[in-house]
């Protein structure tokens, strides 16, 4: 049974359709593409599939339950991470401090216990922070854990992004452009650091430009050209595809 | 970070505990037990608009739910003080309840708008309802605050309970900011939608702050009241809710130790200097304004500035 | 008097009343729709237009339509003053932070009127005497017929300034897609001053046409503000037509209210009227329900 199941799932902006009816599916254990060229509709997918934006039409099924039009936040409860291709961390915390508001989802202090800090608050604050070390050294930001956020480089800040993103304990995680910016070496760190993510048990579904890297981790790839779904299939498949190829051809040359 | 603040505040129950040996006129004793119930309102404030990046503007209106409710319940009904202290902190939560849940799930400008009219509405009534508030002329004989055998009828006990429970005020205060609520509050300074896409579901974190703030407010009020023991409506018009909001900016609203400050700054200088006294609406409006424009942190940020250089923007630095 | 001709009186003020709020709130809407700022001092300019006028009148005898002209340039110079100080400066700021500065400037110019005209009342004659016009058993103040024309006429000229004239024609523009605007070579921030220029004159002829009937002193502002908002509200936001509707509802709502039901919660039925929309219907019962302009406000 699939892990996410989109179907004829559409969005516009005024009169500029930006995803025309797209069907797929994601198996558990997966690593799935998306590519296509810019303004495909790559990210307002993203954004519709993790509520950011809701959907004009079609149906998003995740773990076999309805989740079209669902507020953000509950779709985040129900396993669905992701980072933003505009890295969006909270720059003015420390590292630490933004792994441990990922883990918002899998702690519980309300209002009124943190007002008065009792021992059980005081315990899940330090189990917190304890995972968020783990997670840091994970994704290889340990030593950085008391740094301001927004000081990190770029690609620690992707790293920190993704960490955030693993610490909700996700079921699926979406990566917008994990790679965008990054030097050779790094992208290789990274490429590694998702199929640890993928054998650790979480889905990954993400959306790249450097071809090599998407060809060398993906198990499927979907291609999308101006919202619509022009291709689906392994990354060799994918790469005979007359329509892909025609596709890049009008756009990008390399 | 929280224990400095655990300090900060052990060094301040310690300075405050011999405050009252330092003090021998009444006077002034008088004036640091306002400054102590303004603190209380400013510091639930500023949870408001530093954290959860939302401003009310109707804060007098819960600072008066807070007195008549004691008030009206303690003379006329006579339930005790404490009893009428809970019971108006609890209508006081119950009605920016009902404020906060249609307008904080809008973004902007509304809560703002709602409690400036919801604040007018509440001084209008406690000018207009007679019979029950003595209209504009007020009215007294509330009777002292008792709890246990304990009556607070000097002001040096009342000093102790008022500043007592500033200190609680700021210690809840502390650790909701340094808890998985004040992260989740935080996010909302640098992007809601990563905060929604980690679960945080910040409307419901909005409206719970600013519930809290309404009932220190209201707590604030119940103080005063029975403090004064006599209630007019001119205390708690817009003018009172927008000095509460100078005090927070003044002090600086990304702190609580901001509004602790700006308030005792804000209400002990017009005691002082009768320049301001006379001209206080020119005043306060060049402060707010000065402040907003120029030093946007406040006293709290410039204090900062000097005693942390390394703070200081790099060209600075040298 | 027949409960007839007392009710269409009821209306008759209301609608007189009424326009004020709408001048107001056509205030907030003109810097709304060209910054996005709900202009908290906007109270401040009908309050700074009645009191100027009427001193000018009473103090230094000045010919009415000469102190109402000055009053007008004076007010909408403050106006200007007060976004150059203000909100020119400011870079990227939060929603919070413009509501505390338009506060602070309402506050500022609340103070600086306190400091020159004290806390007395000013009283501005009325312009063509008090002799009341009868209609149908009601009784019209001359004054009356001067606030609905000079309504009326401030509703035409603006129409026309912003249908006609290039200045108009780029705050619309401005109003519509500020990007955009600035591409096509429009100076925003010009605008963005032009607007708090514009709405300061507006509210400074609501507060003088309306100082004969309502006295004047340096704290009137804050109640024009709010009742006006009100307006501006339920008329939905930016919405300029949806403001006049909707003055002229709320004016006659206040009216009637004060004299049918009790004049002691007069004011608090614009209030509560405020709260409805805010909580029931927040783009208006006028409003176009655009969502993304909502999301703005």
């Amino acid at each position: 049974m699939p892990l996410l199941e989109v179907i004829n799932l559409e969005k516009h902006f005024g009169g500029l359709t930006a995803i025309n009816r797209v069907t797929f599916s994601i198996q558990p254990g997966q690593i799935k593409a998306i590519i296509g060229p810019n303004g495909a509709g790559k990210t307002t997918l993203f954004n519709v599939l993790t509520g950011v934006v809701p959907p004009d039409g079609g149906e998003i099924r995740f773990r076999d339950g309805d989740i079209t039009g669902w507020k953000s936040h509950l779709i985040a409860s129900r396993g669905i991470a992701r980072t933003f291709q505009i890295i969006k961390i909270f720059g003015d915390m420390t590292v630490l401090e933004n792994v441990m508001t990922g883990c918002h989802l899998k702690s519980k202090t309300g209002l009124l216990s943190a007002a008065f800090h009792l021992l059980p608050v005081w315990r899940e604050e330090r189990e917190i922070a304890e995972k968020s070390i783990r997670i840091l050294r994970e994704v290889g930001l340990e030593d950085r854990a008391q740094a301001r956020a927004g000081n990190l480089p770029l690609g620690m800040q992707r790293l920190l992004e993704i960490g955030r993103a693993l610490a909700s304990e996700p079921s699926l995680i979406l990566l917008d452009e994990p790679v965008a910016g990054l030097s050779g070496p790094e992208t290789r760190e990274l490429a590694h650091l998702i199929r640890r993510i993928r054998d650790g048990g979480t889905t990954v579904l993400l959306v790249d430009h450097d071809m090599s890297l998407i060809m060398d981790i993906s198990d499927e790839v979907l291609v999308l050209d101006y919202g619509c779904k022009i291709a689906e299939g392994s990354p060799r498949e994918i790469q005979n595809d007359e329509k892909v190829i025609a596709a890049y051809l009008g756009e990008e040359m390399d | 970070m929280i224990k400095s603040n655990y300090l900060a505040l052990l060094i301040l129950a310690l300075v405050l505990a011999f405050i009252p040996l330092a003090i021998s006129n009444v006077y002034y004793l008088g004036i640091l037990i306002f400054v102590g119930i303004n603190s209380l309102i400013t510091i639930g404030l500023s949870l408001l608009m530093g954290y959860a990046g939302q401003i009310s503007l109707g804060h007098a209106a819960f600072f008066g739910l807070g007195a008549y409710l004691s008030g009206v319940l303690s003379t006329r009904l006579a339930v005790p003080p404490v009893s009428a202290l809970l019971l108006a902190a609890l209508f006081t939560a119950l009605v920016a309840l009902l404020i906060g849940l249609p307008t904080l799930r809008l973004k902007g400008h509304y809560l703002a708008m709602a409690t400036l009219g919801f604040g007018q509405i509440v001084y209008i009534v406690f000018n207009a309802w007679v019979e029950m508030t003595g209209g504009p002329s007020g009215f007294g004989n509330i009777p002292r605050l008792r709890i246990g055998g304990v009556v607070f009828d000097t002001d040096l006990k009342y000093f102790y309970l008022v500043w007592g429970l500033v200190v609680v005020g700021l210690f809840f205060a502390v650790n909701i900011i340094h808890s998985r609520v004040g992260r989740a509050l935080r996010t909302m300074h640098t992007s809601e939608v990563a905060a929604g896409t980690l679960g945080i579901n910040t409307v419901r974190y909005k409206i719970q702050i600013f519930v809290i703030s309404a009932v220190y407010a209201s707590v604030a009020g119940s103080l005063y009241a029975y403090f004064v023991t006599f209630l007019s409506p001119g205390t708690f018009g817009i003018s009172f809710s927008i000095l509460l909001v100078t005090m927070v900016v003044f002090g600086g609203r990304f702190s609580v130790w901001g509004a602790l400050l700006g308030t005792a700054v804000l209400s002990i200088l017009p005691e002082s200097l009768r320049i301001i006294k006379d001209y206080d609406v020119l005043v306060y409006g060049a402060v707010l304004l000065l402040v907003m424009i120029f030093f946007p942190e406040g006293l709290v940020g410039l204090i900062g500035r000097v005693f942390r250089p390394r703070s200081l923007p790099e060209k600075l630095r040298t | 008097m027949t409960l007839g001709s007392q009710i269409l009186q009821y209306i008759i003020s209301g609608i007189s009343i009424g326009s004020i709020y709408a001048l107001v709130a056509l205030g907030f809407n003109i810097i709304y729709n060209t910054t996005g700022i709900i202009n908290f001092a906007q109270g401040e300019f009908v309050m700074l237009g009645g009191i100027t006028a009427a001193s000018l009148v009473t103090i230094f005898h000045v010919p009415i339509l000469i102190a109402f002209l000055a009053a007008v340039i004076i007010v909408t110079a403050a106006g200007a003053f007060f976004e150059r100080l203000a909100i020119h400066p400011l870079k990227n700021p939060s929603v919070i932070t413009l509501i505390i500065i338009t506060i602070a400037g309402s506050i500022l110019l609340k103070g600086i009127a306190m400091f020159i005209w004290g806390k007395d009342t000013y009283f501005l004659p009325s312009f063509s005497g008090d002799r009341p016009i009868h209609f149908l058993g009601a009784a019209i103040l001359p004054q009356t017929v001067w606030i609905l024309g000079i309504t009326g006429l401030v509703v035409i000229l603006l129409s026309a300034f912003f249908k006609f004239t290039l200045a108009g024609k780029a705050m619309r523009a401005v109003a519509s897609n500020r990007m955009a605007a600035s591409l096509v070579g429009i100076n925003v921030k010009k605008m963005v001053l032009f607007s708090f220029a514009l709405s300061a004159a507006v509210g400074a002829v609501g507060g003088i046409i309306i100082a004969p009937i309502a006295l004047m002193d340096y704290d009137k502002g804050a109640i024009f503000a709010l009742k006006g908002f009100a307006v501006a509200a339920l008329g939905g936001i930016g919405n300029f037509g949806g403001a006049i509707a909707a003055g002229l509802i709320l004016g006659i709502l206040e009216a009637l209210g004060a004299g049918l039901i009790s004049s002691h919660y007069k004011d608090a039925i614009a209030l509560m009227v405020l709260l409805l929309v805010l909580f029931l219907k927040p783009s208006g019962i006028f409003g176009s329900a655009q969502e993304s302009r909502l999301k703005k406000f």
